[in-house]
């Protein structure tokens, strides 16, 4: 087992520090809506995970996704409250690091569009 | 010469954070003179970490760690054409904050054959070709009822595997290098590993190599490079018995968008 022991001290000595992502602008792909989504934890871990989603003129919001290199999807689909004046909470839970797409299905003042964006789970 | 049947194409058994072994022939296969053979390996894997989208090596919140138990069989059906069926089980245990579950199940099974159209004992370059499929029998990613998805055993597609590898003698010193690519029908699970080693004779009943690989997912431009070091001891004319460690390089920019991991493994494969 020596070698997994002496990668794992290597792993704490060479693994680069994980920066907060800070608000995350997104544009719907119609361009009619601008997102700020800020996550918390952030940078996002393994768990569960709020997503606060800032967008004006809308009255729905709906969040699916998923791990589109590992072809699987959310175990349970994302629950979504709001808004708060233009505030959305966006409860979900990531069931493994990686890359996971965001998808966003939005309707509201300026009609139906969709948003999509790529965080890295750690 | 053993060190034939063992070094060429034998991708290693790579497990992921998600999912069951992929391409996991047996490491061992049969020699020249042998005409059946069945294996036993037991093997381990524990995620170190992660490559990043941009090849940043990262810890992970998660603790991932996978045991498997694979049984082979092997049989020549002609001097140059050996068929290699796997199987393997799959115990998964996974931990992310406060959760920690586990999860288990048979693993997709292989089936492979090996064209050997040169005999390698003639100490020239011998080719070796391979094809063959990996049977969808473990349980998928999007059909895991686990919230870590620990209870994921395999890839959910069928995959055709094809390679060609070569191995030169030089005194002692045999060295090898192998590309071996694996896809789904509709392009599902793309991959293509490259691998190159050496390894030492002694005295007829030990052998000891390492080899370098590195697999290229060619969908999502994902990669991982590992190195790996094996020993085989021969107990003539029926068994033989191996370890072998390795592990991901947890460097940056040798990964891409990937899981790292470091494994261990032995088995014994007894031969007619």
């Amino acid at each position: 087992m020596m070698p997994v022991f002496w990668l794992s001290l290597l792993v704490g000595c060479t693994s680069e520090p994980k920066e907060a992502l800070g608000p995350l602008v997104v544009d719907s792909d119609g361009g009619a809506y601008t997102l700020t989504v800020e996550l918390e934890p952030d940078p996002p871990t393994v768990g569960d995970v709020t997503l606060r989603v800032e967008a004006a003129g809308l009255s729905s919001l709906v969040m699916d996704g998923g791990m589109s290199g590992m072809d699987h999807g959310f175990t349970d689909p994302p629950a979504v409250t709001g808004p708060e004046g233009d505030l959305w909470t966006v409860s979900t839970f990531f069931s493994m690091s990686g890359t996971w797409e965001l998808i966003f299905e939005l309707d509201g003042d300026a009609g139906l569009d969709s948003a999509s964006m790529d965080v890295e789970v750690y | 010469m053993i060190f034939a049947a063992f070094f060429a194409l034998s991708a290693p058994a790579r497990a992921a954070a998600c999912c069951g072994p992929t391409g996991g022939d047996l490491p061992a296969t049969l020699a020249r003179c042998e005409r059946v053979g069945a294996a036993l390996v037991l093997a381990d894997a524990v995620e170190l970490g992660r490559w990043g989208g941009d090849g940043g090596w990262v810890a992970t919140s998660e603790t991932w760690s996978q045991g498997t138990a694979t049984l082979g069989l092997a049989g020549r059906a002609t001097p140059w054409l050996t068929l290699n069926a796997a199987l393997p089980l799959v115990v998964t245990r996974k931990t992310a904050g406060s959760l920690a579950t586990l999860g288990a199940g048979p693993g997709d099974a292989s089936l492979i054959a090996r064209f050997e159209p040169w005999d390698p004992a003639l100490k020239k370059a011998a080719p070796t070709f391979v094809a063959g499929l990996v049977a969808p029998l473990g349980r998928p990613a999007d059909e895991a009822v686990d919230p870590l998805q620990a209870d994921v055993t395999g890839q959910g597609h069928w995959l055709g595997v094809v390679g060609a590898g070569v191995e030169r003698a030089v005194g002692t010193w045999p060295w090898h290098a192998s590309a071996r690519l694996q896809s789904g029908a509709g392009g599902e699970e793309s991959r293509l590993d490259l691998s190159a080693g050496l390894s030492r004779h002694f005295g007829g009943l030990w052998i000891a190599g390492a080899s370098l690989g590195t697999a290229l997912g060619l969908d999502e431009q994902t990669r991982r490079t590992g190195l790996d070091a094996q020993v085989i001891r021969s107990f003539p004319p029926r068994a033989r018995l191996w370890l072998s460690a390795g592990s991901d390089l947890p460097v940056s920019a040798l990964g891409a968008d990937l899981h790292g991991e470091a494994r261990i493994s032995a088995g014994l494969l007894l031969v007619r």
